[in-house]
């Protein structure tokens, strides 16, 4: 139980880390029309600068995609509210900012001495500049994002809730119809013996032979309606 | 020609959604760290709110186009996808190609490069507002058709209960019905007269019982007139084993009562009470209004609760009648008679009758 559970778990969190690279991907592959016009008068920026801006883009948005991740989580089994997963948002957009530039500049910068993407369009931008940029970025895309989703869940739940009234409903008319039946059958019309014994009462006098052979069928009848209705169990049986 | 799915509430909050997205998107300039240095702010306050005209202009475009697609009448989901994507690609088009022309006269290739990552900005956008609102859409719908159906099911739940109430009701007939025909059958053979005698008793008591049958709640008077019919028919098979006394002030007369409560108690006096006795017994009907309550006894002098082994199954069906009519406030007491028999005390609240005498 334990190792299905964690593999679940696992299964999400790997979910989240896919979805944030997705989403960090077509920002990056955004961000790159944005810039290439702008800086083709310099010399232009091609493929390299490309997959220079991916591993910008979508380390970040995966580290986004953990934080709003952990909000739904703690909150489970019940839906975060829109508060908490913009606050889960916000947080994440600037905190996946800052720990994303810190390790861009110590790994890429200073270890590899590749340059950033900025380096590359050459606009002088302060690394403040850079975080509140990229955290807007993502609080846009990544905000939005979260939305849809939690829209889908909202939207998959209450069609899952939907089925069930259904299946509630369609039970209730079915005991309905067992119970209409089932009320039906015990039903021996009141008017039809009423109007047969007054007309005994007026035979008895004329045809008392005619009268006897009608109450035997009178009788006959209500014995057989009678073990009709102990048999549909619709009324218990009564001591007689 | 407005088509079903798209109403003017639904009109209306995407609206409000377009408007909210454009205000956001739009704040991006006041996100760029690099202005600061080198404009007053009052500069860039403006220059946002032109940016924010200008991203309207472009999500007008949009959402006009989006509404408009609504107009095609089409029940293929594909088909309507497809017109969604033109949608926003056309309205972005069209927007962010004003928008250029009104900066430079003619377009070389770095403005369709601009123009081309902008409509491919716009498509993101566009198209995750527009999923974030479909599936919200749906979901409210999906959530007014739970309720839709819980309410459906409440209502079968109550014909439920009416049925059951039903079946309940019709369930003292048939077997007083059998039990009184067969005798009436035997009498004929042995003894005319009172089986005629009987026979006209029992017409009467279907005539008094018919009427009312069906209804929630009938008066005490013609209750009590039930009851003595019914009793006026076991008379004439049981001769001097019953003694019958009445004790119905008139002034009750009127009063509500639920119906075939008291025959149901006479049934069980007799049936479980004076008939396992060889020598019979009385059966004393007294009715007494207590403060706002009134309350009916039928005392037999029968074998009493210990022979007859518990109250049966009419009992329990006539409390849960008297709970279905009138919830906590009536009750059924059964207590021991001294010094034989049963007294059963049916207490409702007083209400006037409301369909007086049948």
């Amino acid at each position: 139980m334990a190792a299905i559970a964690a593999a679940k778990a696992g299964h999400f969190w790997a979910a989240r880390a896919a979805y944030g690279l997705g989403l960090g991907a077509i920002v990056a592959v955004l961000e790159f029309a944005h810039y290439a016009p702008l800086v083709d008068e310099r010399g232009g920026i091609g493929l390299a600068e490309l997959a220079l801006l991916l591993p910008d883009w979508c380390g970040e948005f995966v580290l986004l995609s953990l934080v709003v991740g952990y909000a739904e989580v703690r909150e489970l089994p019940r839906e975060p509210s829109a508060l908490k997963l913009g606050l889960a948002v916000v947080l994440g957009a600037f905190a996946g900012a800052l720990a994303w530039y810190a390790v861009l500049d110590a790994v890429l910068r200073d270890l590899l001495g590749l340059g950033l993407f900025i380096d590359r369009v050459g606009q002088p931008v302060t690394w403040a500049g850079r975080i509140f940029y990229h955290a807007w970025m993502m609080i846009f895309f990544g905000g939005l994002a979260v939305a849809v989703e939690a829209s889908l869940r909202r939207h998959a739940r209450m069609l899952a809730e939907l089925r069930a009234a259904e299946l509630r409903r369609a039970g209730a008319q079915q005991r309905l119809a067992a119970m209409s039946l089932g009320a039906l059958q015990s039903q021996i019309d009141p008017e039809l013996v009423f109007r047969t014994l007054s007309r005994l009462e007026r035979l008895y006098e004329d045809d008392p032979t005619g009268a006897d052979r009608l109450l035997d069928e009178l009788v006959g009848f209500l014995r057989r309606a009678l073990a009709d209705i102990q048999a549909s169990g619709a009324v218990p049986a009564q001591p007689t | 020609m407005t088509p079903q799915w798209m109403s003017w509430s639904s009109l209306w909050r995407g609206g409000l959604l377009a408007l909210a997205v454009v205000f956001v998107l739009s704040t991006q300039l006041l996100f760029q760290f690099s202005l600061y240095e080198s404009w007053p702010l009052a500069d860039i306050l403006a220059g946002w709110l032109q940016y924010f005209v200008e991203q309207l202009l472009v999500g007008g475009c949009i959402f006009a186009l989006i509404a408009g697609t609504a107009f095609v009448p089409t029940r293929s989901r594909v088909l309507r996808h497809v017109l969604l994507l033109l949608a926003i690609v056309l309205g972005a088009l069209a927007g962010e190609f004003l928008l250029i022309l009104r900066q430079q006269p003619s377009l070389d290739a770095s403005a369709i490069a601009i123009l081309g990552a902008r409509v491919a900005r716009w498509l993101v956008v566009a198209g995750l507002a527009y999923l974030y609102f479909f599936f919200r859409r749906q979901a409210a719908q999906a959530a007014a058709q739970v309720h839709e159906s819980e309410l459906q099911r409440v209502e079968l739940d109550r014909r439920m209960t009416e049925a059951r109430l039903q079946t309940l009701r019709s369930q003292i007939e048939p077997h007083f019905l059998f039990n009184t025909l067969a005798n009436v059958q035997e009498l004929y053979r042995t003894d005319p007269g009172r089986g005629r005698r009987m026979l006209a008793s029992f017409v009467a008591y279907l005539r008094t019982a018919l009427p009312r049958m069906r209804h929630d709640e009938t008066t005490l008077a013609h209750e009590v007139d039930l009851a003595r019919t019914y009793l006026d028919v076991l008379q004439v098979r049981m001769g001097e084993r019953l003694k019958v006394r009445f004790d119905v002030p008139r002034d009750l007369a009127g009063l509500a009562f639920p119906p075939l409560a008291l025959s149901t108690l006479t049934e069980n006096a007799i049936k479980h009470g004076l008939n396992p006795l060889p020598e019979g017994g009385a059966i004393d009907i007294q009715a007494r209004r207590e403060g706002r309550q009134l309350k009916v006894g039928v005392t037999d002098t029968g074998a009493g609760l210990r022979a007859s082994g518990g109250p049966g199954g009419g009992i329990a069906n006539l409390r849960a009648r008297l709970a279905a009519l009138y919830g906590g406030e009536a009750s059924l007491a059964l207590e021991a008679n001294t010094p034989r028999g049963i007294r059963a005390t049916i207490t409702v609240p007083i209400r006037a009758g409301s369909g007086g005498q049948a």
